[in-house]
């Protein structure tokens, strides 16, 4: 009744995802240097051509977006990029995500991966109204971890440059785009009464939505500055590690979320399982190449079917929850 | 056309075989009455003094024929159009009365002489207060409501009637306030409502499972309380109530999950301690819920994360012990459950005996007989009495406790940030009546944070909450300077 779909993000939790989805990049890639500045600035820079080509509050998907402002073709072309960007940023997070969780269970990587994926689409098929209120409860684990760092001053370093972690955040664009676009502002025709009554009316939309995307950038940027010089001990690695995965989680299932409302919205159920499983393919593929298991040369097509039981298996649930991402909101009819 | 004698056969035979249904027939002059009630159900005293006296009266005066409907005394004299009226009358704990010479069309009249007696409105058990009203509700419906209007004096406070129930009828009344609740809210609940189809409403509870949001919730999506001043508080803040015929709880909605951490009493004390008392709460249930989980998380699979002194200390404590830390962990918490329900369920005196030879008794013989370690009971009682300081959400978190353990003994640390984060995305995307249950944190909303962990003075609380009365409405515009009127 208040939030009509699934996927609507009311401007703090705008804030508030693309806050969290830079400070988990910056905590799983270890980007240490103040110099990631640059890495916001790019982002901010991506953010900015976002939000000029003139995204408006929509609850449809990308693909009907684009058709209107440029037409069909270049629609799919764009649509067709945004899904390669964030399949990749989507994989590649996954990927260091499961890495930063392999030295505490030994070699069991591709379970630990495939549960990260579960998790993960099981999130982004709840809507990206559910991702942002999750980034929102993430302030909690913020002050925790603030509060550490009162007591271990940063020291400014000049040092390396992250070209690394710049091109990473590009890789963000996708999931920029998705947030921006679902975003409901106090003042816009699709606003609820609620959100109409406690938020603040921008006069200008698109600076304002350039404003709290580029704060939030800036934001992540100097927390990550600051939590920087924290030492490894027990409540700290702790900590850490708790907020390391968590925002990690949250950062994949955002790329997750933006991939399946590039492809999946408006499409029937067949088309959704045939793109998943293309999709699925792709991730593991590129799961086995960057771990060393490809199965299919090394093993042999009936091994290789085998060992991707478990995977088929899961190919099945994934292709469930992930095709309900992309869907509008249903409501539920219930006496 | 129905006449007198009739009537009086077909509305006695309604009730046959029923003992507590009662016929009063008399004659003054010419003309026959016959009354029909319930049995302790009409108040004997209420017929006499409403209905007999001012009708012997009428005819002593008068000595002819009178109209009876003009003489009766009653504050609620109804004409009834046809049978099924009267036997609902008589179901409600009506006196009706049939006479001879009644004006056509009309069947009877029904006379309210419903008996209210009750307990009085004692202070509930549990949720006491050192400062506020020592007042809860009673099970009648009726004085429930009279003690909400007795706080809310204005014409804004609507009450609409439902009766629930197949056999039980069970009156229920709904009550919110005009332009503070949130019309679709208001629809939805009655909808709700209107959809029950049971045989029997016997409690609040009932009606609570029937209406939360998800059949098979774990938390409650629905509040209850048996303080009118905390019904009274959430009426102002566009809540509506529900209440039950025969329950001293009083239903809320929307419920959302900010509210067990609020008690009444809070917006009586100082904003700092308040402040204060909401933050160790807060704390005290993230300690109940995954304290024991952790432990169990860190000291089986990732010791290497906890100092080393504390890990030594914990292996000299459990040298020689039979069971593995997971399963003493378990082992403890549940027979911590088994003497909790025992205390609960056996009589006052008995039950804090119980209570006391169950956790000093039985825990310091197990820590000597060699069965558990002291390090673990130190954890285990910690969650334990952590979890009794939210109580809406006691029952629900005991279940919760066990799974988070399950899971992080099987699994780890891992494990644990799993079932916490599917956990957090499943509070995230729960609703109680559309309103996200975790409002004010997620969707965040700076006025609604005024009263979540960090409390505001109550005349700075200027704004109801929006996400539950679904607009901006000022409800107080603080303090006024001394040169304002």
């Amino acid at each position: 009744m208040k939030i009509e779909t699934k996927n609507t993000v009311a401007p703090a939790g705008l804030f508030f995802s693309v806050f969290f989805y830079l400070t988990a990049g910056f905590l799983l890639f270890e980007i240490k240097s103040p110099l990631s500045f640059l890495a916001c600035d790019i982002t901010a820079t991506v953010l900015f051509l976002i939000i000029a080509t003139g995204t408006r509050s929509e609850s449809n998907g990308t693909y009907d977006f684009f058709a209107r402002v440029t037409g069909d073709g270049v629609a799919s072309v764009i649509c067709g990029l945004l899904t390669v960007v964030s399949l990749i940023a989507f994989f590649s997070d996954t990927h260091i995500l499961a890495e930063s969780v392999f030295p505490y269970y030994g070699e069991e990587s591709r379970l630990i991966f495939y549960a990260l994926v579960l998790t993960a689409a099981f999130a982004a098929s709840r809507g990206l109204s559910v991702l942002s209120s999750g980034a929102q409860i993430g302030s909690l684990l913020l002050v925790a971890l603030l509060f550490l760092s009162f007591f271990y001053p940063a020291e400014y370093s000049a040092g390396d440059v992250h070209a690394g972690a710049a091109l990473r955040s590009l890789g963000g664009a996708g999931v920029f785009f998705a947030l921006a676009a679902h975003t409901v502002c106090p003042g816009d025709l699709t606003a609820t009464g609620a959100l109409n009554a406690r938020g603040y009316h921008p006069k200008n939309r698109r600076l304002y939505l350039f404003g709290l995307m580029t704060g939030a950038a800036f934001a992540a940027s100097l927390f990550s500055f600051l939590i920087q010089s924290v030492p490894s001990f027990g409540a700290a690695t702790f900590f850490f590690l708790i907020a390391k995965w968590c925002f990690g989680l949250l950062r994949s299932s955002l790329s997750l979320f933006a991939l399946a409302n590039f492809c999946f919205y408006g499409q029937n159920r067949t088309s959704r399982v045939l793109l998943l499983a293309v999709l699925w393919g792709g991730i593991t593929v590129l799961g086995s190449v960057f771990s060393g298991q490809l199965p299919l040369g090394l093993n042999g097509l009936a091994l290789a079917v085998c060992w991707n039981l478990a995977p088929l298996i899961l190919l099945a649930v994934f292709s469930l929850l992930l095709g309900e991402a992309g869907m509008p909101h249903k409501k539920k009819d219930r006496t | 056309m129905e006449t007198y004698p009739m009537k009086k056969e077909e509305l006695a035979s309604l009730f046959s075989q029923m003992s507590d249904f009662s016929v009063r027939e008399f004659s003054l002059g010419e003309r026959q009455f016959c009354l029909f009630f319930l049995s302790n159900h009409s108040s004997k005293i209420l017929m006499h003094d409403f209905i007999l006296d001012p009708l012997m009266r009428a005819y002593e005066e008068c000595h002819t024929v009178f109209p009876p409907a003009d003489r009766i005394a009653g504050t609620s004299v109804t004409r009834l159009k046809n049978v099924t009226e009267a036997k609902e009358a008589v179901l409600s704990g009506f006196c009706v009365l049939l006479y001879t010479g009644m004006e056509e069309g009309q069947y009877g009249l029904s006379v309210s002489t419903r008996n209210e007696e009750g307990r009085s409105g004692t202070e509930p058990e549990t949720e006491t207060v050192i400062r506020g009203a020592h007042e809860g509700f009673v099970e009648s419906a009726e004085q429930n409501a009279m003690l909400l209007r007795r706080r809310l004096k204005t014409e804004k406070l609507k009450k609409i009637d439902l009766t629930i129930g197949q056999i039980t009828k069970t009156a229920v009344s709904v009550m919110y306030l005009e332009d503070m609740a949130d019309p679709a809210i208001l629809s939805e609940l009655l909808r709700r409502l209107r959809g029950i189809d049971m045989d029997g409403i016997l409690d609040s509870g009932y009606v609570e499972l029937c209406i939360q949001d998800g059949r098979y919730a774990v938390y409650p999506t629905v509040g209850n309380s048996e303080r009118p001043d905390k019904v009274a508080g959430k009426l102002l803040e566009g809540r509506i109530a529900v209440i039950v015929d025969g329950s001293p709880v009083v239903l809320t909605v929307p419920y959302l999950f900010c509210e067990a951490i609020q008690v009444a009493e809070d917006y009586s004390k100082s904003t700092y301690y308040a402040t204060f008392v909401r933050v160790i709460r807060f704390i005290a249930m993230l300690i109940a819920l995954y304290l024991p989980a952790l432990f169990v998380a860190l000291t089986v699979w990732h010791p290497d994360l906890l100092p080393p002194s504390f890990v030594e200390t914990l292996t000299v404590s459990r040298e020689d012990l039979p069971f593995s830390v997971f399963a003493e962990v378990l082992l403890i918490f549940g027979l911590f459950e088994v003497i909790r329900e025992v205390g609960l369920r056996m009589p006052k005196a008995v039950g804090s005996a119980v209570g006391l030879v169950g956790s000093l008794i039985l825990g310091d013989s197990a820590v000597d007989a060699g069965i558990a370690s002291p390090t673990v009971m130190v954890f285990v009682a910690l969650a334990a009495i952590c979890n009794f300081i939210v109580p809406p959400y006691m029952n629900s978190n005991v279940l919760y406790r066990f799974l988070m353990i399950v899971i992080s003994g099987a699994f780890g640390l891992f494990g644990f940030f799993c079932a916490l984060s599917v956990t957090l995305v499943s509070l995230c995307a729960k609703r109680s009546f559309g309103v996200p249950y975790l409002y004010p944190l997620a969707p965040m909303d700076a006025r609604g944070l005024a009263d979540y962990l960090l409390m505001l003075p109550v005349w700075r609380m200027r704004h109801a909450p929006s996400a539950i009365t679904g607009k901006d409405i000022v409800r107080a515009l603080g303090r006024r300077r001394k040169n304002e009127n």
